[in-house]
């Protein structure tokens, strides 16, 4: 018998020459793990080979199941470890190890049982991606503090639709390992309005649900190919946004401040207009939804006090129909979270008022955008009675050091309300974000509530 | 190629292909439909339902097997794992006796943790494993024995320190078990409290020796459990009135398994206690209530007047444990019902 510790868990080791391997592990937030390595000598138990389909050798089964109520293996091969999101470093690790200790194997042997050992990593590693659809799930545990802090950021890439818009969604996904799959709203209608007077916002048509295709086109494809690992979370535009880029405002600012003004002076007239987009971005979350969305990252806009909020235009004409979104996403989707656009302007508190009865299981708030004194992440959650969403301004990791970043983790954490998720003021970074910076912050996120107790 | 090696490959093969296809096949879970119970920024539509009797067998494979008859059964939305095992009985005839009972490791509750570990198995992807724990009081009442449990508030009384003890190591006990049912597959637990309610023990003896032992055993499973439940046990002895039970609210879990009535004749508003505790609510249905003895269409009648006045953030249960022989498929018919209630009731 040869035996040794790793880490905490105990490590026995019998010696042989053929081997079968057998992985069997279920997932919590730690994985327990074990190998079954059967030998070819008389091995007396009665493994549950018939779970994953794998012929034993040797097997003598005339173990008494009914006396001892339980599979159990008297030679099987034990470890536990964490195979918490930076698995593979580890896994290798302990792989290296096992290759050390049992070297009087059949080396050809012992390789092929590594790649199917790997292939079982690779279903634990998704199984406990899975996983990441619940930590999220735990935030919304209101008795207590999230233990694991779960982060959400997201960048536009160069691929609006198709495959590489998937594949992009996929690489950021994967490779800064952050906890949602957002899928951006690249959408952009067809037609295009010059908005010079109240008559004007006649000219705007419904938009017909087959202009929505590619973009929902990309909402499947992720939702079928990582809805198990997590949530599938698309953003959703407001309808004032949708407005300006039918006037072109995301072309030419300019364009963009006289829709405003011309809302502002007209808001009666500009309603109809803005309930034909409010109706296709309603279609888009029910299809969306229908087509694997797990819920919505909704922007909402139009009450900070640089546009409609000084003179209760937002609440009075623009709310009935930005609100609508909530409202319908609340009612189809499991899981939503409000995002409280500043677009450029600037909040006050009197101008978050607004968004108080909005639905949304977690809200996030620029809390960097604020005219005078602003609130706190943790008042957030007092105001809103919901789990918050923020910390970062957009830019900052961008433009400085893993190690700074940290640093502002540390502020942001020590200060943050009970239920958090860490993100930025409006979580699209700069789309030249360098990744491994992003996966270096958020892995330190994952983790900073366990080891800063 | 070797032999062996083929083996292996294809062994690979059939293994990754299995266990995709196990994800595929995933619909919306109930585990995370009891996670969305937890989200109060609104009512939860799916209203998740769970009740519990105990099993003629209580440990070993056959205690597996009812578990897993009753779950599929019944369809309830979490497994949870009765706690069948007890603590040996210590003659105790005086009140420094107590100071005989031991902290049992973790290898005592093995035979417990193999049900947890098979039923986890089993379930682990598809509902939460939530085994039930009982409260220090009710291991020290295995401990004296149930005929002489009637003695407990008087020995206790006697000398409070040494019952303290008692409930000390009873606490550090469950605390073993609860760490080890962890790591073997349970997600969360349904934790019992139990001894504060006025009558069991006296107040002085609950609140200097009792509570924080009492309240350790929630604090242990906040700190491990993805999702915990505490029951508020108040089997045979009433709180006097809701006030009473609020006094738990700095009890940590997830979601309150309530009781319902009073001593002095009042019932608990389900609305109130969700604001009180700040939580979701888990029950509303008396366990020897219509659910154990009416009709099927009687036990409807009962969760139409439950669900009209429930809170917000909800789960329906029983306040207690329901008698053992109750009907299968009538539980089924109720929690079916249970589920879609708030859809088909709209106003």
């Amino acid at each position: 018998m040869d035996g040794f510790a790793y880490n905490n868990s105990f490590f026995k080791c019998q010696g042989g020459r053929e081997l079968s391997l057998i992985f069997y592990n279920y997932v919590e937030t730690k994985i327990r793990c074990t190998i079954y390595m059967l030998l070819n000598i008389p091995c007396n138990c009665d493994c549950p080979s018939q779970d994953f389909g794998v012929p034993l050798h040797s097997l003598n089964r005339n173990n008494d199941r009914e006396s001892s109520g339980r599979t159990f293996c008297p030679q099987r091969l034990t470890f536990t470890f964490n195979i918490a999101r930076r698995s593979t470093q580890k896994y290798k690790h302990i792989i290296n190890v096992l290759k050390e200790r049992i070297t009087t194997m059949n080396k050809t042997t012992f390789l092929a049982s590594l790649a199917f050992a790997f292939s079982l990593a690779a279903s634990a590693q998704s199984y406990n991606e899975y996983n990441k659809r619940e930590l999220l799930l735990q935030v919304l545990d209101q008795s207590r503090p999230n233990d694991y802090v779960p982060v959400f950021f997201n960048v536009h890439f160069a691929d609006k639709f198709g495959d590489g818009a998937v594949a992009s969604h996929i690489k950021f996904y994967e490779e800064t390992n952050v906890d949602f799959v957002n899928v951006k709203y690249e959408y952009i209608p067809s037609q295009k309005v010059e908005f010079k007077t109240a008559d004007d916002f006649k000219k705007v048509k419904d938009i017909p649900v087959s202009e929505l295709a590619a973009q929902l086109n990309v909402v499947t494809k992720l939702a079928l190919t990582r809805k198990q690992g997590a949530l599938i979370l698309p953003t959703v535009y407001s309808p004032l946004a949708v407005l300006s880029q039918i006037a072109g405002g995301w072309e030419d600012k300019q364009k963009a401040k006289d829709l405003i003004e011309l809302i502002r002076k007209n808001p009666q007239a500009a309603a109809p207009a803005l309930d034909k987009v409010t109706k296709i971005l309603v279609t888009y979350i029910r299809e969306a939804r229908k087509n694997g969305a797990d819920g919505f990252y909704i922007s909402s806009q139009g009450a900070d006090v640089t546009r409609f909020a000084a003179n209760g235009v937002f609440d009075k004409y623009i709310k009935p129909y930005d609100r609508q979104l909530s409202d319908v996403a609340n009612e189809i989707a499991p899981i939503n979270i409000l995002h409280i656009c500043e677009a450029g302007g600037k909040f006050n508190l009197k101008a978050l008022e607004s968004y108080k009865d909005y639905p949304g299981s977690i809200v996030n708030v620029p809390i960097h955008e604020f005219e005078g004194e602003g609130y706190s992440l943790k008042q957030l959650q007092d105001i809103f009675k919901r789990p918050i969403l923020g910390g970062f301004t957009r830019t900052f990791i961008d433009s400085h050091s893993v190690e700074e970043s940290k640093a502002v983790v540390d502020q942001i954490l020590k200060d943050a309300p009970a239920n958090f998720i860490l993100g930025a003021d409006d979580s699209v970074l700069p789309n030249s974000s360098d990744l491994s910076k992003l996966r270096a912050v958020v892995d330190y996120a994952h983790s900073w509530r366990q080891t800063h107790k | 190629m070797n032999k062996t090696i083929k083996t292996s490959i294809i062994a690979a093969l059939a293994a990754t292909t299995f266990s995709t296809a196990t994800f595929a096949q995933a619909p919306i879970s109930k585990r995370e439909r009891i996670f969305q119970v937890l989200d109060q920024s609104r009512p939860n539509e799916y209203v998740p339902a769970a009740f519990f009797l105990h099993f003629p067998d209580k440990l070993g494979h056959k205690a597996v097997a009812d578990h897993v008859e009753f779950y599929e059964a019944t369809g309830m939305d979490f497994v949870k794992v009765f706690y069948e095992i007890a603590v040996p009985q210590i003659e105790i005839k005086k009140a420094s006796d107590w100071n005989k009972v031991p902290v049992y490791d973790e290898a005592f509750f093995e035979p417990q943790i193999q049900v947890i570990e098979d039923l986890a198995k089993r379930y682990h992807g598809e509902a939460l494993i939530l085994p039930t724990v009982y409260s220090p009081l009710a291991l020290a009442s295995q401990t004296i024995g149930h005929e002489n449990a009637k003695n407990i508030k008087k020995l206790a009384d006697q000398d409070p320190v040494a019952f303290g003890n008692a409930i000390k190591n009873l606490s550090l006990s469950i605390e073993n078990y609860l760490r080890v049912a962890r790591r073997r597959g349970a997600d969360g637990f349904y934790v019992s409290s139990q001894g504060g309610d006025g009558n069991s023990l006296s107040p002085k003896v609950w609140n200097e020796q009792v509570r924080k032992w009492d309240k350790h055993v929630a604090e242990v499973a906040n700190e491990i459990g993805e999702i915990n439940i505490l029951h508020i046990c108040d089997y045979g002895t009433p709180f006097k009135n809701a006030e009473a039970l609020y006094a738990f609210a700095d009890y940590p879990a997830s979601i309150i398994n309530v009781p319902l009535n009073f001593s002095d004749g009042s019932q608990l508003d389900l609305k109130e206690a969700q604001k009180r505790f700040g939580r979701p609510i888990f029950g509303g249905l008396e366990r020897l209530g219509t659910i154990a003895t009416g009709s099927l269409d009687e036990a409807k009648a009962a969760v139409d007047k439950v669900l009209e006045n429930a809170p917000a953030n909800f789960i329906l249960g029983a306040d207690c444990t329901i008698p053992g022989d109750t009907d299968y498929d009538k539980l089924r018919a109720v929690i079916e019902y249970a589920h879609t209630w708030r859809q088909t009731h709209k106003k």
